[in-house]
C-alpha cells in the first residue's frame, strides 16, 4: 500500500494533484469562505443524481463519487446531558463490529472524558471533563457537505454516500486500511481498526445507524435532519499537508473549480 | 472465545521484571477477586504482612470488564489488608474507567509484587509496559500524579494513584482512579511498594463470542430489566406513570420539576418511565436524595458513574462557595465518600448549604490525599473519643488511672505535649463557627497524612504506638493524626474503652461488627436480619455486599418480594426470607429458616461472582424489574447469560453459583490458614454483643437463633457446622483438592 508521499499519484513518485485536501480544508473550514463556497455549490446539488457526480478518469471502473449530495440526517449531542458512561461508544463498536473497542467508535467521548477537548496540561481543575467542570463533550461526525474531506482524500474511493440518508460510509471492500481518512478529517472522526496498511485493517466512520442514540441512558444524543454544522465546531486536528486529494478526483474538481 | 484477553500482567518492582502470563489457570476463578484469591493462595505464604514486598496487590478485572455488559466496569483491588488487625486478605472495589482500559490494553488483571528501590509508577500503553520514575510525583496528591501522567501519556490515560496517605503508610488510605472512584484500604500497600500510580491507555478490543444480533438483543433486554441504583425497581418520588402505586425508599428519585440545577442549562429529570431506556441515567438523582431539596438539586451538574453503566450514582457538584477555601468548585463523589472528612465535624445541619459545602470541601481534600475513612468508622470513633466523658467504671475496665475520670478518651490518651498541640484544633471541632470547622478538617487531614510519631521514627507502625504507650498513665506518644489513620482495629486494642464501646453500642451508632471492621448494610438496613448478619460475619472487612439490601430495598411490597424470591429459588418450608417492615416499632425478626439461609447464601455467592466477573454489586441482583408487564419479575440468570454471550462458554445459573462457591471456599481456606484457626465459627464468624440487644432502628438477633443461622448457612455451603471449615467433600466437588491437601497438612480439616 502506498505511503503518504504517493497519495494522490497514479504513478509512484509523481505528484499529479496540485490541490490537496489539506488546502481545501484550510480554505473551506474558515468560517465565512466555507459557508459561501458550500452554499454556492449546494445550489447545484439538485442537478446531480442522489449520490452526486462521479469521476470519469477510467472507463472500466465504476466512477468514484466526488461531488456528493448532502446527508439527510445527523447525530447531534448535548454535553450537559452526557453522563460519561460511554455506552454510545460500546454500542457503536459492539453492534457494528462485534467487539468492544472504543478506539474505533464512530462517536468519541473517551478522548474528552478526562479534561475536555483541549487536551492535557496543568490546571486540570479549570478545564472540562471529569477533572474539571464535569462537562463531557461527545464528538460526532458532521456528515460533511461537499467537499467531504475523508471521502475526497481516500485514495481508493472507499468512502461512499449511501442512500437513503446519504451517510458517508466506508465501503470495506474498497478500504485498504491506509488510515488517510483519519488524518483528513478535521474533527478526527474516522478511525482505523488495525495497523496502518495492515492486511485486514479497515477504516470506521459514522454510518448514521443510530445505535448510539438508542442506547444513550440520558437522552444526550439525537438523530435529526441534517444541516451544515461544520462551521459551528472548531477542528480538532490540523490536517497535514501530506494529505492530498485522491488522484482520480482532480479532474472532476476542475469541472466546477 | 471472548471476554478474556488471555494475558495477565505481572510487574515485580523488586527485580523490574515484567511478565505476561497465560490466563488459563485463573479461569476457574473468573477474574477480579477470584483471581486474586488464587494468587494470594499460591504465592503469598501465611505470616506475610501487608507491607512486606512478598505481598501482592492485584488489580483484578474479569471477562465481562470492558464489554458493553451493563454494570461491568468494576475493579477488585485485593491484597493483605492493612486495616485488619491480623492483615488477612480483603478487597477494595473501584469503578470508573480504569478497569475497562486495562482490558483494552490487553490484560485480564494486573499483579504487582516486590518493592521498588525508589518511587515509581507503571506505564501501560497496550503492549508497552514500563516501570518509570515517580520521584517528581512522590509527596504530591492524587490530582498532581494524575495530571503529571496525563501530560506524559495523553489525556486518554486512566490513572489509579495513591496520595500522601498511601505513601506515608496511613492504613486508612485508598487507591483512586478517575477522580472519584476509590478502592478503600489498600493505598498503603502501594505506598509500601514505592508505587505511586498506574497509568493505562488501551486501544485494543475486548471480543464477544455472541453474534452482533444476539449481543444487541441481550444488552437491550438487560436495559429493560434495570431499575435504579441500589436495585430500586419502583420510584421513590412521584412518577405519573407508576401503575400500581408502588413507591419505596429507593434511589429512583427523579421527578417532574426537579432539575440538575447546576447544569448549563439545567436538565429536568422528569418522569422516567420504566420503558424509557433513554432516561435510565436520570432516574437516580442522588444529588437531590443525599443533599436534600433546594440544596442538592441546585448544586448538581449531573450524575456520573462508571464505564458502561446506564445507572448513574456519583454526584457531580458545583459549589461556588468552595472557592473561598481554595479548592475547585467542582467536586464529585457518592455515598460515604461524600463524608469521609466532613464526617469528622459536628453540628452542621444536614441538607443545608453548609452541609454540602463541608461535604464537598472534604471530598476535595480526601480524594487528593487518598484518605479512606473505613466506611465511616473512623469518623464515628473520632467523635466518640473526642466527646465521650469517661466514667470511673470505664477507666477501671480500660486500665486508665483515676485521673482519667471525667476526661474524654482523647484527653486521657494523648500525651500532654500532643494535647497542647491539638487542643486549639479540638476547640474548632467543638465550636459553631463554620469556617473554623473547615479549617479543622483541613488541619486534620494534613495531620493524618503526615502520620508522624512524636518521639519515634517514621513511618508510624502500630507496634511503635504500643511501645510508646505509658503503662501507668495510658498516654501514648503518637500524634492525633496517627491514631486516626491507624484504624479502629488497632486502636481498640490499644485503647480498651473503645473496644468496649464497639461491643456495647457500635461506636456510637450501629457501625462496628468485629475484628476491627465496620458493618455494611447490617441489622439496621435489611428486612432479613439474620441474612444481613451472616453476610457481615464472613469477610475480613465490611462485606461490601449489597445483594441483600438491593433486593429487600427494591421498593416492592414485602409480600411481592417474597413471592418473587420463592418463585425463583423456592419453594421453601418454614417461612419467608424477608420479614416485615424493619422500621415498624414492634418489628421482630421471625426465626431463622431455610428461605433466609438460601437468601444469605445467594447474596454471598453473587457478591463473589460480581466482584470476579466483574459486575456491580451496588445495583444487582436482577431478580426484580420495574416492568409491570413482567409483573415486576427480573431475571435470575442474567449473570449466566452475559457470561455465556461474552465468553462463548455455555453456563447455567447453577454453574455460576458453583463458581461463586469455589471462589468463596478458596477465600475461606486462605483466611483460616493465615489465622491458623480451626474454630472459624467462633473465632472469625463473630457478632458484636450489641446486635443481640434492642437497638433503635435495627433488628435484634437472638443468641440461640444466631447459632441456628450459622448452622444453616454452613450447610448450604457444604462447610462443617462445628468449625465453619469447608469439608473435604466440598473442596473436591469444587476442584479444590489441592487446597484440601494443604489444609489437611496444616491440621485445618474439620
Amino acid at each position: 500500500m502506498a505511503d503518504i508521499k504517493r497519495i494522490g499519484s497514479v504513478n509512484p513518485g509523481e505528484i499529479v494533484v496540485p490541490d490537496g485536501v489539506a488546502e481545501f480544508i484550510r480554505k473551506y473550514v474558515t468560517r465565512r469562505e466555507f459557508l459561501q463556497v458550500s452554499g454556492a455549490v449546494g445550489l447545484g446539488a439538485a442537478t446531480f443524481s442522489l449520490v452526486g457526480c462521479g469521476s470519469s478518469s477510467t472507463a472500466d471502473v465504476t466512477p468514484r463519487q466526488v461531488f456528493v449530495a448532502n446527508a439527510q440526517g445527523m447525530i447531534v449531542a448535548e454535553p450537559s446531558r452526557c453522563v460519561g458512561c460511554r455506552r454510545c461508544e460500546l454500542a457503536c463498536s459492539e453492534y457494528n463490529d462485534g467487539k468492544s473497542m472504543p478506539s474505533i467508535s464512530r462517536i468519541k467521548v473517551g478522548r474528552n472524558f478526562n479534561v475536555g477537548p483541549s487536551g492535557p496540561s496543568f490546571g486540570i481543575a479549570r478545564k472540562e471533563g471529569i477533572w474539571g467542570n464535569h462537562r463531557i463533550v461527545q464528538d460526532v461526525c458532521h456528515q460533511c457537505p461537499h467537499p467531504v474531506p475523508c471521502q475526497l482524500a481516500c485514495p481508493n474511493g472507499a468512502i461512499e454516500v449511501v442512500p437513503p440518508v446519504n451517510a458517508r460510509v466506508v465501503n470495506t471492500a474498497k478500504c485498504q486500511g491506509c488510515g488517510i481518512c483519519s488524518k483528513a478529517c478535521p474533527w478526527a472522526m474516522t478511525s482505523l481498526d488495525g495497523p496502518v496498511d495492515g492486511a485486514n485493517s479497515k477504516a470506521t466512520k459514522c454510518t448514521l445507524c443510530q445505535s448510539c442514540v438508542q442506547v444513550c441512558p440520558a437522552g444526550a444524543l439525537k438523530y435529526v435532519a441534517w444541516q451544515d454544522l461544520t462551521a459551528s465546531f472548531p477542528p480538532r486536528q490540523v490536517v497535514p499537508a501530506s494529505i492530498q486529494l485522491a488522484a482520480d478526483v482532480k479532474d472532476t474538481c476542475n469541472k466546477c473549480h | 472465545m471472548g471476554g478474556w484477553t488471555g494475558k495477565v500482567l505481572r510487574v515485580d518492582l523488586s527485580t523490574g521484571v515484567i511478565t505476561k502470563e497465560d490466563t488459563t489457570k485463573y479461569k476457574p476463578y473468573l477474574g477480579g477477586t477470584g483471581l486474586a484469591y488464587k494468587v494470594l493462595w499460591d504465592e503469598v505464604p501465611p505470616g506475610t504482612r501487608a507491607w512486606d514486598p512478598a505481598n501482592r496487590i492485584i488489580f483484578g478485572v474479569g471477562p465481562l470488564t470492558g464489554t458493553g455488559t451493563p454494570l461491568s466496569a468494576r475493579v477488585s483491588v485485593t491484597s493483605l489488608w492493612p486495616m485488619h488487625p491480623e492483615e488477612l486478605p480483603a478487597t477494595g472495589h473501584m469503578g470508573g474507567h480504569w478497569g475497562p482500559e486495562l482490558k483494552f490494553a490487553g490484560y485480564d488483571s494486573l499483579i504487582v509484587q516486590g518493592k521498588a528501590a525508589a518511587p515509581v509508577w507503571i506505564y501501560i500503553k497496550d503492549d508497552v509496559v514500563e516501570i518509570r520514575d515517580a520521584g517528581r510525583m512522590w509527596g504530591n496528591g492524587i490530582y498532581r500524579a494524575t495530571s503529571d501522567i496525563m501530560n506524559i501519556m495523553g489525556s486518554d490515560a486512566h490513572v489509579a494513584a495513591i496520595g500522601q496517605c498511601g505513601e506515608n503508610l496511613v492504613r486508612g488510605s485508598n487507591v483512586m482512579c478517575d477522580r472519584s472512584h476509590s478502592a478503600g484500604g489498600v493505598g498503603s500497600v502501594m505506598g509500601s511498594k514505592n508505587l505511586k500510580a498506574i497509568g493505562v491507555i488501551g486501544t485494543g478490543a475486548v471480543t464477544l463470542a455472541a453474534s452482533k444480533t444476539d449481543w444487541k438483543e441481550l444488552v437491550h433486554y438487560q436495559h429493560t430489566l434495570l431499575g435504579a441504583n441500589s436495585g430500586g425497581v419502583v420510584p421513590n418520588t412521584f412518577q405519573s406513570w407508576q401503575p400500581d402505586g408502588y413507591y419505596g425508599g429507593t434511589r429512583w428519585t427523579a421527578a417532574k420539576g426537579l432539575y440538575w440545577g447546576a447544569a448549563t442549562p439545567p436538565v429536568e429529570t422528569g418522569d422516567c418511565t420504566a420503558e424509557d431506556l433513554n432516561s435510565i441515567g436520570l432516574r437516580t438523582f442522588k444529588g437531590y436524595a443525599d443533599f436534600g431539596a433546594g440544596v442538592g438539586d441546585k448544586h448538581t451538574v449531573k450524575i456520573a458513574g462508571c464505564h458502561a453503566c446506564p445507572i448513574r450514582c456519583h454526584i457531580d457538584t458545583d459549589v461556588p462557595a468552595l472557592e473561598q477555601f481554595g479548592v475547585s468548585r467542582y467536586q464529585v463523589n457518592t455515598c460515604n465518600g461524600n463524608s469521609s472528612l466532613s464526617g469528622f465535624t459536628i453540628g452542621i445541619t444536614s441538607r443545608t448549604e453548609n452541609a454540602i459545602t463541608s461535604s464537598q470541601y472534604g471530598v476535595a481534600l480526601a480524594d487528593d490525599y487518598g484518605w479512606w475513612s473505613d466506611y465511616g468508622l473512623a469518623q464515628a470513633d473520632f467523635k466518640w473519643l473526642a466527646q465521650h466523658v469517661l466514667t470511673a467504671e470505664e477507666c477501671t475496665a480500660a486500665g486508665l488511672p483515676p485521673a482519667a475520670v471525667g476526661l474524654t478518651p482523647y484527653r486521657a490518651r494523648l500525651g500532654d505535649a500532643e494535647w497542647t498541640r491539638v487542643s486549639p484544633q479540638m476547640a474548632k471541632f467543638l465550636a459553631t463557627d463554620f469556617t473554623g470547622k473547615m479549617n479543622f478538617v483541613q488541619w486534620l487531614i494534613t495531620d493524618i497524612k503526615d502520620n508522624l510519631m512524636a518521639d519515634l521514627v517514621t513511618p508510624a507502625t502500630y507496634e511503635s504506638m504500643v511501645a510508646g504507650q505509658d503503662p501507668v498513665t495510658g498516654k501514648g506518644n503518637a500524634t492525633l493524626g496517627a491514631y486516626v489513620g491507624v484504624g479502629s482495629g488497632r486502636l481498640e486494642k490499644l485503647w480498651p474503652e473503645l473496644a468496649a464501646q464497639h461491643q456495647a453500642n457500635g461506636a456510637p451508632a450501629i457501625n462496628y461488627v468485629k475484628m476491627g471492621h465496620i458493618k455494611h448494610h447490617f441489622t439496621e438496613s435489611t428486612d432479613s436480619v439474620q441474612a444481613a448478619a451472616l453476610i457481615n460475619m464472613l469477610w475480613n472487612r465490611d462485606p461490601m455486599c449489597h445483594t441483600h439490601t438491593n433486593y429487600t430495598g427494591n421498593g416492592l411490597p414485602v409480600a411481592l418480594q417474597n413471592e418473587i424470591f420463592n418463585e425463583l429459588f423456592g419453594p421453601f418450608t418454614g417461612g419467608d426470607a424477608i420479614d416485615g417492615d424493619l422500621a415498624a416499632p414492634d418489628y421482630l425478626p421471625t426465626p431463622m429458616n431455610q428461605a433466609k439461609a438460601v437468601f444469605a447464601k445467594l447474596c454471598i455467592l453473587y457478591l463473589e461472582l460480581h466482584n470476579s466477573m466483574t459486575l456491580c454489586n451496588y445495583t444487582l441482583p436482577g431478580w426484580a424489574s420495574p416492568l409491570k408487564s413482567r409483573n415486576y419479575r427480573g431475571d435470575k440468570d442474567i449473570e449466566a447469560r452475559f457470561f455465556t454471550a461474552v465468553t462463548g462458554e455455555t453456563v447455567t445459573r447453577a454453574d455460576m453459583e458453583k463458581t461463586g462457591l469455589r471462589i468463596l471456599t478458596l477465600f475461606r481456606a486462605d483466611t483460616a490458614l493465615r489465622m491458623n484457626e480451626r474454630d472459624m465459627r467462633n473465632k472469625h464468624d463473630m457478632m458484636p454483643e450489641y446486635a443481640f440487644h434492642a437497638h433503635s432502628g435495627a433488628g435484634t438477633l437472638d443468641h440461640a437463633d444466631w447459632e441456628v443461622a450459622k448452622d444453616m448457612l454452613y450447610a448450604e455451603f457444604g462447610w462443617d457446622q462445628a468449625t465453619g471449615l469447608p469439608t473435604a467433600e466440598t473442596y473436591n466437588a469444587l476442584g479444590l483438592s489441592d487446597v484440601a491437601a494443604t489444609m489437611a497438612a496444616a491440621g485445618l480439616m474439620p
